[in-house]
């Protein structure tokens, strides 16, 4: 029997041209700057979530708090539903002394982190130190929270603090000591593109896709999206409200066209930001859909968190200095798969 | 791939082994993240899709523990009404104020209100009508447990919060309930007048069993029956 499939449709060639794209999207090395500025966004809007937590401390941490010790973990140990593994040291902290000084803790990692100080350190600790607070804090939180968390998650998997840092400054004032160390140079990186950076970026990107795929679908499954009310019935909220927005009610085609538009954004986002003539038009949505919510619904810290998210898929280049130092080479050289 | 793509600062991912390791990190880690909301979102009447309940397993503590396990679902299906916890302080004199939880006036910065307002609708979230388990649940032994157990995390909560009251506001008695907001229609804003801040909005919702008030469990003092007044309306 003869085997009449061209070469490159057997399926050995199809395969591999699989794990070249595989290959391709995550272990290109790719220049940390749009993490970094990611970093300094996460970072200051976690350390005023911090600063807010601080304000009011015995009202979300502790015996006293509006979920108390006891009760937050019978809700997260099955006492009235199967237990989760959501798991939180600050359950069995009582005393507001020792409250105050991991909350202190907190907030120092998280400036730190912030600024790009001992980043290889402060980043993973400021995650975990989040991830512990907000376990804790079950019942006051959102959207917003959720967010912080994954940025933070993967910004400490790649070498965020190579620039726009504190490190930067230590590496280039201690640069022949570190120079001469593989640890010092770990811990102090210097901001050549690298596989980690890649992987941190493509984990945002894609969690982001996820994010709105399903902020889609769920839409989709409402009438007020369809039928177009859906964004008189998040203006005319009360509780929402930050600025008057509820003339857009004399406006229907208006109003109609805002949600409709948003329903597709959200359902087509993870396909159209990939393309290079979509992506654009995407992003520029995402930031005026991120820009209203935070403008006139009252969620400003939401709103910038989700546009700070979206700068995931802004190149490198475009904080350089001198652009023609790095040409995103995952655009350059685009995958092919079929 | 040819490894002289790979820096000086990647020199681990040359290896196809470790890339072949860190790939199925990473797809375990987007398990995680995908699963949970898939499950979220295949939930119905009758629980959740067994298919995805079983994708999802597999990977179920590690989104948790990581949380990860999120629904996505903003201002879904629809845009819906908003809840405050609505407090009566009476101090020793037997004199009574008001108090509401998220509060503009008293929570600052828009955070801080924020996380009260999500306080707020979380307690509504978890609310389950007291008394005896209904009849379809009676009869099943697990339902039944179910039941019961969803109105103990609703008073634990419940008693969570107004203990908080009174460690905050010492010397006085303390009583809850919850108020709905809800928004009004375009005909009732265009053609009746009726603001988003119209006391016709809310509505308090008791503590009951088919639709009638019971008596409060555990406050110490009954609210009033009349709903407060809102702040005035946000200048633009």
């Amino acid at each position: 029997m003869t085997n009449n499939m061209a070469p490159e449709f057997s399926p050995a060639a199809y395969g591999k041209r699989w794990i070249d794209a595989w290959d391709h999207f995550w272990f290109t090395p790719k220049a940390p700057h749009t993490l970094a500025v990611i970093r300094i966004a996460t970072g200051l809007l976690l350390l005023y979530s911090h600063l807010v937590v601080a304000a009011n401390l015995s009202s979300f941490l502790g015996d006293d708090a509006w979920i108390n010790n006891e009760t937050i973990a019978a809700i997260h140990q099955g006492d009235f539903t199967p237990p989760d593994a959501s798991r939180s040291y600050l359950w069995n902290i009582s005393s507001p002394a020792l409250l105050w000084t991991h909350h202190l803790l907190t907030i120092l990692v998280t400036a730190c982190f912030a600024v790009g100080f001992l980043t290889r350190i402060t980043a993973p600790l400021a995650w975990w130190l989040q991830l512990m607070l907000v376990h804790r804090m079950t019942g006051t939180l959102f959207g917003f929270d959720q967010v912080t968390t994954m940025l933070a998650m993967y910004l400490m998997l790649a070498p965020c603090g190579a620039v726009f840092s504190v490190d930067k400054s230590l590496r280039r004032k201690f640069s022949s000591k570190i120079e001469r160390s593989d640890r010092l140079r770990w811990f102090f990186p210097d901001e050549q593109p690298s596989v980690s950076a890649n992987i941190a970026t493509r984990l945002i990107q894609l969690h982001l896709c996820i994010v709105y795929l399903f902020g889609g679908l769920w839409k989709a499954r409402g009438t007020a999206w369809w039928d177009g009310t859906a964004i008189w019935f998040a203006v005319s909220n009360a509780q929402y409200q930050s600025i008057e927005m509820t003339w857009i009610g004399r406006y229907p085609r208006l109003f109609s066209i805002l949600a409709h538009v948003t329903v597709f954004w959200e359902l087509f986002y993870c396909a159209l930001v990939w393309p290079k003539l979509t992506r654009p038009i995407m992003l520029a949505i995402a930031f005026a859909v991120h820009g209203g919510i935070a403008l006139f619904l009252g969620m400003i810290t939401f709103g910038t968190i989700m546009v700070v998210a979206n700068l995931a898929f802004i190149p490198p280049s475009l904080w350089m200095r001198d652009r023609r130092g790095e040409s995103s080479p995952e655009f350059a050289h685009p995958p092919s798969i079929a | 791939m040819p490894t002289d793509r790979f820096t000086a600062h990647s020199p681990w991912f040359a290896s196809r082994r470790v890339r072949c390791g860190v790939s199925l990190l990473l797809i375990g880690h987007l398990w995680a993240v995908f699963g949970r909301p898939m499950e979220f979102a295949t939930q119905g009447p009758f629980g959740t899709s067994p298919s995805v309940s079983m994708f999802y397993a597999p990977v179920r503590g590690y989104s948790q523990f990581a949380y990860l396990d999120h629904g996505y679902a903003f201002f879904a299906p629809d845009p819906g009404p908003s809840h405050f916890i609505q407090a009566a302080v009476t101090d020793e004199r037997a004199e009574r104020v008001e108090l509401k939880f998220p509060d503009l006036e008293q929570q600052w910065p828009r955070l801080l209100y924020h996380r009260h307002f999500m306080l707020a609708e979380f307690f509504n979230d978890v609310y389950h009508p007291p008394g005896s388990p209904p009849p379809g649940i009676a009869e099943n032994a697990m339902a039944s447990v179910q039941w019961m157990r969803g109105r103990k995390r609703y008073e634990t909560i419940r008693d969570s919060i107004l203990n908080h009251l009174r460690k905050e506001l010492p010397l006085n008695q303390v009583a809850i309930r919850r108020v709905e907001h809800r928004q009004p229609g375009l005909p009732e804003f265009i053609d009746g007048g009726i603001g988003t801040r119209d006391l016709s909005l809310l509505r308090v919702m008791y503590d009951t069993i088919d639709g009638l008030p019971e008596r409060p469990q555990v406050p110490d003092v009954t609210p009033t029956e009349t709903v407060i007044a809102l702040p005035a309306e946000p200048q633009s």
